[in-house]
């Protein structure tokens, strides 16, 4: 093969691995018309109770929500709109957001992912436990199968020295053992 | 052969009695162990201008000068650190399981503005529907060990929280059953206490409390 083949060959593949890429990174969309509309049916519209606790008292707010088909991508949705609420009755410190949630085969176990600890350094172990309370009582008050919660940051399971993350957290969570 | 019946019932009879009035073998202290949250490394929250560590073993050593009785040897505490040590990860379950100690206390604190200390008390559980027992061989997972002892260790964290009540000069919440981190892979009754102070809070008195609390507990 002479140098030029060599050359020709070589852009080909080059533009080939760039065309994959942009492929994969969604830069570049086929549509094949294989694609079907979501119907109106699985897109609704719920009441959604979020429920929030502090060493004072423990509370609820309702708010109507569009949710998704998929409990994942509704899962995500409700958990960020709870952590903005959070923010702004301060009982988080700063912005978190949620950033995956996924389920098993089974929709049993639930994993939620941070982008950071949803408390702060100095915060007190129950007030810890009290924001994970919240959002398993939300979780739970959905109605989906779900019966355990890993609790991790940036896809890895939280490091915290007070609390324990190594396992799943029952979806009822601790606050029956008070 | 009178003689030597008698002679047999004196030299068996006696050991077995003085076995059994525990002449030759004495009580056994009361063994606490106290873990003073952190080390040099991971000097925790911030307590006004100290750090969590600093404050929990300052505060974990004054409750075993109060707990530690010099007149009989029926009570016994250790503390799990020295200033400016650094402890492996587990170090604190490896040492205490291997003593085969009677009580595991984990002393944390954080920072609060309030006047009054109030004490939390809390103990580890994941929920876990199932009952151990400890056998002489046998494989237990570092997360479920907790349930060998788990209902001495809900005995005595409600006893302490108890007599804590009686005391006009601290707040107690608890016992809360959580996974708790400190009390992870302990075998023996452990519960966790955590503190709330500031600059302005008398150590000396809190920790008299604290160790009248598991003194009456101990015995």
């Amino acid at each position: 093969m002479n140098n030029r083949n060599l050359i020709i060959a070589s852009v080909i593949a080059f533009l080939g691995a760039l065309f994959f890429v942009a492929y994969q990174k969604k830069i570049i969309i086929f549509n094949c018309g294989g694609y079907h509309s979501i119907p109106a049916t699985a897109i609704e519209k719920k009441q959604i109770t979020f429920f929030f606790f502090t060493p004072d008292k423990a509370y609820t707010e309702t708010q109507l929500m569009v949710l998704d088909q998929y409990h994942d991508r509704t899962l995500l949705l409700i958990l960020n709109r709870w952590l903005e609420i959070a923010l702004e009755e301060k009982l988080v410190p700063q912005k978190v957001i949620v950033q995956d949630t996924a389920l098993n085969q089974d929709f049993t176990d639930l994993y939620l992912s941070f982008d950071k600890v949803p408390w702060a350094a100095y915060a007190p172990t129950k007030v810890k436990w009290f924001i994970l309370e919240g959002i398993l009582h939300t979780i739970k008050n959905l109605g989906f199968a779900i019966t355990k919660v890993y609790f991790l940051v940036n896809h890895k399971p939280i490091e915290d020295y007070h609390l324990n993350f190594s396992r799943a957290w029952p979806i009822n969570g601790f606050m029956q053992n008070a | 052969m009178k003689n030597y019946f008698f002679l047999f019932l004196f030299l068996y009879g006696t050991p077995v009695t003085a076995w059994n009035l525990n002449f030759f073998s004495p009580k056994k202290p009361f063994l606490l162990f106290l873990e003073a949250a952190g080390d040099s490394r991971t000097v925790g929250r911030i307590i006004d201008t100290q750090f969590e560590s600093s404050v929990c073993l300052e505060l974990a050593q004054t409750i075993q000068r109060f707990y530690n009785d010099k007149t009989s040897s029926l009570f016994e505490c250790l503390v799990n650190r020295t200033p400016g040590q650094t402890l492996a990860l587990y170090a604190n379950q490896q040492y205490a399981n291997k003593l085969s100690i009677d009580l595991y206390v984990s002393v944390n604190a954080y920072f609060s503005p309030e006047k009054t200390p109030s004490v939390t008390i809390y103990r580890f559980s994941y929920n876990d529907p199932i009952i151990l027992t400890d056998k002489n061989i046998s494989f237990i997972p570092f997360d479920t060990i907790y349930l060998i002892n788990e209902s001495s260790s809900t005995r005595m964290a409600l006893q302490f929280k108890e007599y804590l009540n009686t005391s006009a000069h601290l707040e107690v919440d608890g016992p809360y059953a959580l996974p708790f981190n400190p009390l992870i892979g302990i075998k023996s009754a452990a519960f966790g206490i955590e503190v709330s102070g500031n600059s302005d809070t008398n150590l000396e008195e809190l920790a008299s409390i604290i160790a009248d609390g598991l003194r009456r507990i101990s015995s």
